[in-house]
């Protein structure tokens, strides 16, 4: 990947250069870190802000966008839980479910053309599932999937040791497998 | 060694297997159980689907995080609006004509009026909709634009785009339903930045603050409470560098004035004109 900087930040023209370079990488980690895909553009802004609020701080011991993909990581992780506090006061359409009858449920969720009806369907399914994982488990196992990560790339923005990142993954992977296939989704 | 036995070997072994981290021999008789047994084999095939899976999900998701991009103007409501206004303008002329005949130089110089008064509804637009862009305004920008940096001047420029520091912009619709007070810092005169400071410290609850830099990068205060954000060649409604605006939550301009000066007669007004506002 490119803009492995680890050079010192002196200016602000300089951290709007890092800002743009590494946006569409900082959106991969929030989509791959969050729950809810929507948030995930005010995520990677709340991570600017702080990471250009912060950046004093930034001791040059890893790459500028390690170290803004960490900030990432946790604001994911706390926009999540703000999230989820608010939401025991508020229900929004995208959170509705209907149980039937017979016991399946159906979510509600806004039309949306991209995608065929039933693969859209299938999608949701597995970003359920997937949501469900412990933070620790899923993270590693969505920011594998977005193109070009490596498991030492996972383990330095997580800090954690790579064989951890394995074994999380691996654990991850198994869990989800189980969910998939009693839902007949996998 | 029993099939169901061999099963449970594999198991224990399952994790290093999947990390490739399996001596080559384990590796091989591994994969000789899976030859003879379907449970392990489906087991496995199984867990390598989740890897795709996760990609199909990454374009998922991503393809749902990704905003369009804000709406241009819309060049056919940008013709209607055009067409309206030339035509209440003939009338206008075709009204005055009698008395003072009208030179074409004296019209090209006509006062903008409806580039920072609330821009006229066009007749085919029934309701003031924030998310349609404004109508560009006939006749030169408002005066004191030339000389200054940015395309702000030119007669077609929307009426309002500022963008953040990662560059994502932001028009009138994305603040519908706030009270907005666009404050336009200025190089020359740190002052109008100082003013806005302390606005913002004190009314900061009640109204949200926009505050919008002509040039980059931006001379705000020291240690401001607020973000600093880029005008992307807009005219900014009108607003002149080291002014203010009030817009109320449906994009109407309330109240304008100069951010120079004693900030606590500036409060005094903004109070008032809040009140007014909250009152209505």
């Amino acid at each position: 990947m490119n803009s492995a900087r680890a050079m010192p930040v002196e200016s602000v023209a300089d951290f709007e250069a890092i800002a743009r370079d590494c946006r569409p990488f900082l959106l991969q980690i929030a989509i791959s870190s969050t729950h809810n895909a929507d948030d995930a553009e005010d995520i990677v802004q709340e991570a600017l802000a702080r990471g250009f609020r912060g950046i004093k701080r930034f001791r040059g011991d890893c790459p500028v966008r390690i170290w803004l993909a960490r900030i990432v990581v946790r604001v994911s992780i706390n926009h999540h839980r703000s999230l989820a506090r608010r939401l025991k006061r508020w229900v929004f359409f995208a959170d509705m479910e209907y149980e039937g009858a017979d016991g399946s449920v159906t979510q509600f969720d806004p039309p949306d053309t991209a995608h065929e009806p039933r693969a859209r369907e299938r999608m949701l399914d597995v970003n359920k599932q997937v949501n469900r994982l412990p933070d620790e488990f899923r993270m590693p196992l969505l920011m594998l999937a977005v193109d070009g990560m490596t498991i030492p790339e996972i383990a330095e923005i997580l800090q954690i040791p790579p064989g951890t990142v394995k074994s999380r993954i691996f654990y991850a992977r198994k869990r989800l497998k189980d969910a998939l296939r009693d839902r007949r989704t996998l | 060694m029993t099939a169901s036995g061999e099963c449970a070997w594999l198991n224990a072994r399952m994790e290093a297997f999947f990390s490739l981290d399996l001596p080559d021999e384990e590796r091989r008789r591994a994969e000789r159980h899976m030859d003879a047994c379907d449970a392990c084999r489906s087991e496995v095939a199984a867990l390598r689907a989740i890897d795709p899976l996760m990609r199909e999900l990454i374009e998922f998701r991503t393809a749902r995080a990704v905003r369009p991009a804000p709406r241009r103007v819309h060049m056919s409501r940008v013709f209607a609006s055009a067409a309206a206004l030339a035509a209440a303008a003939a009338i206008v002329l075709a009204l005055w004509s009698p008395r003072t005949p009208v030179t074409p130089n004296s019209v090209a110089t006509a006062p903008p009026a409806a580039t920072i008064e609330k821009t006229p509804l066009a007749p085919d637009s029934p309701e003031n909709d924030l998310g349609k862009p404004q109508p560009p305004a006939i006749g030169p920008a408002p005066s004191a634009t030339a000389g200054e940096p940015g395309d702000s001047r030119r007669a077609d420029a929307p009426a309002f785009v500022v963008a953040d520091v990662a560059g994502y912009e932001r028009t009138l619709a994305d603040y519908r339903g706030e009270t907005l007070l666009v404050g336009v810092l200025s190089a020359r005169q740190p002052q109008a930045g100082e003013n806005l400071e302390r606005i913002n410290r004190a009314l900061g609850t009640r109204v949200r603050l926009v505050a919008v830099s002509n040039v980059r990068p931006a001379q705000g205060p020291k240690n401001a409470t607020f973000q600093i954000l880029y005008n992307r060649g807009s005219k900014l409604l009108g607003a002149q560098e080291s002014e203010y605006l009030l817009v109320n939550s449906t994009g109407d301009i309330v109240d304008r004035g100069s951010l120079l000066g004693d900030s606590s007669a500036i409060l005094r007004t903004l109070r008032g004109e809040l009140k007014n506002l909250e009152n209505r």
